[in-house]
């Protein structure tokens, strides 16, 4: 079970985040001049196409996994399909895995000249593993419920931050995030065995970058 | 252009600093649940260390069940084991993992390397699901394993039948026979694996000319785990020792002295 010691600590990082620093405060408050995020109004952008490109380094998504998303909500949560790659030489085979990520920033911070942060950020993501080792369904050789757990569907959960790049500097708008990643397994793993095992076993560390179309 | 103020700022409120230290806190990089680690061949290295000692007398093996997702008890376990007289070697009895996850298999590898004796892993059924078995491959090496030690033949082997779909050779009874034949080198056997030969997971049709080889090869003990639950039944004429899952905070401890019969004990903490 995971201790009360380290709920509290959640719990009060949790009401921590109620209130943003006051200089972010400040900032919020102003509207931006810095148009660089702002959508194209009267655009009539088809929803199918994404609204930014991504690219992300490991994180259990891949070496390396590209794909593209959308944003809601005035671009406080982010969703991204990734399509990710582990080379053999890297992974000891071929890997190849989809995965689905939304991210919520409960706030967003103009850092002033065009830079923007969002803080904090929280996600769930979804790992889906291409190929016959895996199953969702278990194969027929076993009996019902043998194995409640699919092998080929991953859940994880993400902290993270992130920092918008105005587009002056690289001519295009492109945020920057790093991630702590747990799957959802390992979280399990560690409410069991609070002794053993802490929080650097079970997240590990990603980062990757969203383009805005 | 600095960006340290920039990124400073954006993690100046708490949750921000929850999230950077999420992100340092950050063990390792994990590029896909299942991805491959190094080449490490433990087992066969386990053998090695311990084939360079001397033989104990009397021998004794710890032996340890289920460790799925028990990382506490299996540090519990470890302790124990270390603590206990005269202990030679130990032998994890399968499912090392609950779904054969590369990090699962380091993390249980990190309590396990505590020991202060040699080690091995059984491959179990759990171990194997995904790509987990091709994991074990690389950090224990071979599915069925054999050496011997103070006279004594020691057998490691694959059981888990209904994983690959009930083949004729899982276990690979002709390769057992061999090893189990007389050649000078050995006067008893002890053959460990981790699905029970009459568990419902275990090959119906390999059950009776296991057992018989077991027996016409003068194997008197052999263990298990798989089930939970420690136990021992007698079938043609060979002990079927099971170990509990290490939730249930027991191990065995085999003990061969040079001259009488094994001794096993269930040691509870």
């Amino acid at each position: 079970m995971v201790r009360p010691a380290r709920a509290l600590a959640l719990l009060t990082a949790l009401a921590a985040a109620v209130a943003p620093p006051a200089p972010a405060r400040a900032e919020a408050e102003h509207a931006s001049l810095d148009r660089a995020y702002e959508r194209d109004e009267g655009g009539d952008r088809h929803w199918l196409l994404p609204d930014h490109l991504t690219a992300q380094f490991a994180g259990n998504v891949g070496l390396l996994a590209v794909g593209g998303g959308h944003a809601w909500r005035d671009d406080h949560v982010l969703g991204d399909l990734l399509f990710g790659w582990v080379p053999e030489s890297v992974g000891g085979t071929d890997i190849y895995q989809l995965s689905a990520k939304v991210t919520w920033s409960p706030w967003i911070v103009r850092l002033g000249q065009g830079w923007k942060a969002r803080p904090f950020t929280v996600g769930l993501q979804v790992t889906y593993l291409l190929g016959g080792d895996y199953f969702i369904v278990q194969p027929s050789r076993y009996p019902n419920g043998y194995y409640p757990v699919p092998t080929a569907l991953h859940p994880g959960l993400t902290l993270g931050t992130s920092l918008a790049v105005p587009k002056r500097y690289l001519d295009v708008p492109v945020s920057i995030y790093v991630e702590g990643v747990a799957l959802g397994h390992m979280l399990r793993v560690w409410a069991a065995n609070p002794r053993t095992i802490g929080p650097a076993d079970v997240f590990s560390f990603t980062a990757g970058a969203r383009v805005r179309l | 252009m600095s960006l340290w103020p920039h990124l400073l700022a954006s993690v100046r409120s708490p949750l921000g600093a929850v999230a950077a230290l999420a992100v340092l806190a950050s063990g390792c990089l994990e590029y896909s649940p299942y991805a491959l680690p190094e080449n490490k061949g433990l087992n066969r290295k386990a053998v090695g260390a311990l084939l360079a000692t001397p033989p104990a007398e009397p021998l004794r093996v710890a032996l340890l069940g289920d460790t799925q997702l028990a990382f506490d008890e299996a540090e519990d376990a470890v302790g124990l084991v270390n603590g206990l007289d005269g202990v030679s070697f130990a032998i994890q009895l399968g499912d090392f993992t609950d779904l054969g996850l590369l990090r699962e298999y380091e993390l249980m590898h990190d309590v396990f390397a505590r020991l202060r004796v040699p080690w091995l892993v059984v491959l179990g059924n759990h171990d194997m699901l995904g790509g987990g078995d091709a994991i074990y491959d690389r950090m224990f090496g071979a599915r069925n394993l054999v050496f011997t030690w103070g006279r004594t033949r020691f057998v490691l082997l694959d059981t888990n039948a209904r994983e690959y779909g009930f083949p004729e050779d899982v276990p690979d009874l002709e390769w057992l026979d061999a090893q189990l034949a007389p050649d000078g080198a050995h006067d008893r056997a002890v053959v460990v694996a981790h699905v029970p030969p009459w568990h419902e997971d275990f090959n119906a049709a390999l059950r009776q000319p296991y057992l018989d080889l077991l027996a016409a090869r003068g194997v008197t003990d052999s263990f298990y785990a798989h089930v939970h639950r420690y136990g021992v039944r007698e079938e043609s004429g060979v002990r079927l020792w099971t170990a509990d899952a290490l939730t249930g905070r027991s191990i065995l401890l085999l003990t061969l002295p040079a001259a009488g019969e094994p001794l096993v004990e269930q040691v509870s903490w």
